[in-house]
């Protein structure tokens, strides 16, 4: 199959920030194809969860563009690039951890976005349905996560492996198509960490497209699809996860001997 | 002894008007993180859109108290739209809106006490102020529903977070920023909203006292500043604990004068503040914080 065939879903091209005299992100350009996982590794400090913060709208860019399907997405906040399809996790998960299980999906399913705050007085009907609506798609999403006996604990009541999953579930739920995943393995193992694989494939399966931060080069040759190998906030090298994997020079980079 | 039960009476009373103000001020303390003293200000302007409700426009009572909530809140929303909204936008830090805050607070009580003279303005509140004998203990109607009012608005305000999308939104907000606008919350709308709930909640306090003692364009200073401490003594972020808080607070300012002289009223409180801003930043409630976050 030829990979250049496919056009990709978003397109990163010339990405440049820093912060102060330092350079986090520099002339960074890569593409991620649809319904694939595309994995951003580099050793500490390359820049990518500066990428991500970029890409999602947290951080504001120098230079470059951020092309989600033909549209540039560089600039616009936080909300309204998941509107356009974009949505994360953070490596510290950042849960709502006073709220029960359901209701942390619940918020993914339905944000009152486009929805008018007067209609809560005044169409208190089609406000009960949405909820009923949203309410039935967070319970798919808790089962597709395994998550549908937890339902009404507090988030901060999981154990670990379960509050990662309850991060990905939520922004699962936003029925975004890109999902970017900070190291969803971090923190993980044994068999949490044999349970991650199978997941974020069952994702793609779904018809997300994945880009994913991880450390773990045994995880990343076996779940990535496409590599990206960024150092000093460029992009070194792009290709299949064996060929950038089994590279002397990059491996020499990557663990510093 | 029924001296004590009289004070307590009148705690819970003024303690109902301070938990009016905490629990407004504390959701939007909670929501924003803007030490918004310039609540004090929607206070006041409650108290005299009443006041010139009925004795201006000679609207009835009901009417003139409904109108000046839904000014209040509109006069909230606009505080962060056109104050605070564009100081952020600029990168405002925190004690830039706080100053920007106090100044507005300060323009708006003076501005009052030129329009309307800074003597207390009296309002018609006719049955409301018969006395009701409870036991041992006088109080006004009026008293009962400052109280009624008091339980209303922390429950309204429960319901409103747990069970609507949009009170979701702001625990949302209020709990991870971050992670709300991840899932598409737009962070300035929530803002809006918190502001004007959190106004529509504590206008009825200064709306309650002006029908009790009068309309004074100074008063919301005073109320503010309680407020902030009965939040922080409950715990920020906490609703049930800005209630606690609150009344807390009130008990301890009126019990005090069973056995104190009520000129140290404020200086009991504001003790008592000290302490647990030093021994327990966190409050009755709140989440893990620090002295220096405050």
């Amino acid at each position: 199959m030829s990979m250049a065939a496919e056009s990709p879903i978003m397109s990163v091209k010339g990405l440049a920030r820093s912060f102060g005299g330092i350079q986090a992100v520099n002339d960074c350009s890569f593409d991620v194809r649809p319904g694939r996982i595309t994995g951003l590794i580099g050793p500490n400090g390359a820049g990518k969860t500066t990428v991500f913060n970029v890409i999602t709208g947290f951080l504001g860019a120098d230079r470059g563009s951020i092309l989600l399907r033909g549209r540039e997405i560089l600039g616009l906040s936080p909300h309204q690039v998941e509107r356009l399809g974009v949505v994360r996790t953070f490596q510290h998960l950042r849960l709502w951890s006073k709220m029960t299980v359901l209701e942390n999906v619940l918020l993914g399913c339905a944000t009152p976005a486009g929805e008018n705050v007067f209609s809560l007085f005044l169409r208190p009907g089609a406000v009960r349905a949405e909820e009923a609506r949203a309410r039935e798609r967070a319970m798919e999403v808790l089962e597709f996560f395994g998550l549908s006996g937890r339902t009404h604990e507090f988030a901060e009541d999981l154990a670990y492996p379960e509050q990662k999953l309850l991060s990905m579930a939520r922004i699962f739920a936003a029925d975004a198509p890109v999902m970017l995943l900070d190291e969803p393995a971090s923190g993980l193992d044994g068999e949490s960490l044999r349970r991650i694989v199978p997941l974020v494939r069952k994702l793609v399966e779904h018809g997300k497209t994945v880009l994913l931060i991880e450390h773990n080069m045994e995880l990343i040759s076996e779940l990535s699809d496409d590599v990206v190998f960024l150092h000093q906030g460029r992009v070194l090298a792009a290709g299949a996860p064996a060929e950038i994997t089994r590279d002397p020079a990059l491996t020499e980079i990557y663990f510093g001997v | 002894m029924d001296l004590f039960l009289q004070l307590a009476a009148t705690g819970l009373v003024v303690g109902s008007l301070y938990a009016l103000c905490a629990l407004g001020w504390g959701l939007i303390y909670g929501t924003t993180l803007h030490f918004h003293v310039a609540h004090g200000a929607i206070f006041t302007l409650a108290a005299y859109f009443a006041y010139a409700g009925q004795k201006l426009l000679g609207l009835p009572l009901a009417v003139a108290v409904i109108g000046a909530i839904a000014a209040a809140a509109a006069c909230g929303l606009l505080i962060d739209l056109f104050i605070y909204q564009p100081l952020e936008r600029r990168g405002a830090i925190r004690t830039t809106l706080f100053i920007a805050s106090l100044g507005l607070l300060n323009v708006v009580e003076n501005l009052v006490a030129i329009v309307f003279k800074p003597d207390p303005l009296r309002m018609d509140v006719g049955w409301l102020s018969n006395a009701v004998q409870i036991g041992p203990v006088f109080l006004t109607w009026l008293h009962l529903v400052s109280v009624a009012t008091a339980l209303a608005g922390y429950l309204g305000l429960m319901a409103f977070l747990k069970y609507s999308l949009w009170g979701r939104a702001i625990r949302a907000v209020s709990s991870s920023p971050e992670m709300a606008r991840t899932v598409g919350i737009d962070l300035r709308r929530v803002h809006l909203l918190t502001y004007a709930v959190g106004s529509a909640i504590s206008a009825p306090a200064g709306i309650l006292v002006a029908m009790d003692v009068g309309a004074d364009p100074y008063r919301g200073t005073t109320f503010v500043l309680l407020a902030s401490v009965a939040v922080i003594m409950g715990g920020i972020g906490s609703i049930p604990g800005a209630l606690l808080g609150a009344l807390f607070l009130a008990m301890l300012e009126n019990l005090g004068v069973w056995k104190i002289a009520s000129e140290w009223q404020s200086t009991i409180s504001f003790g008592v503040f000290l302490v647990f801003i030093v021994v327990r930043p966190r409050g009755f409630f709140g989440r893990k914080i620090h002295s220096a976050e405050i």
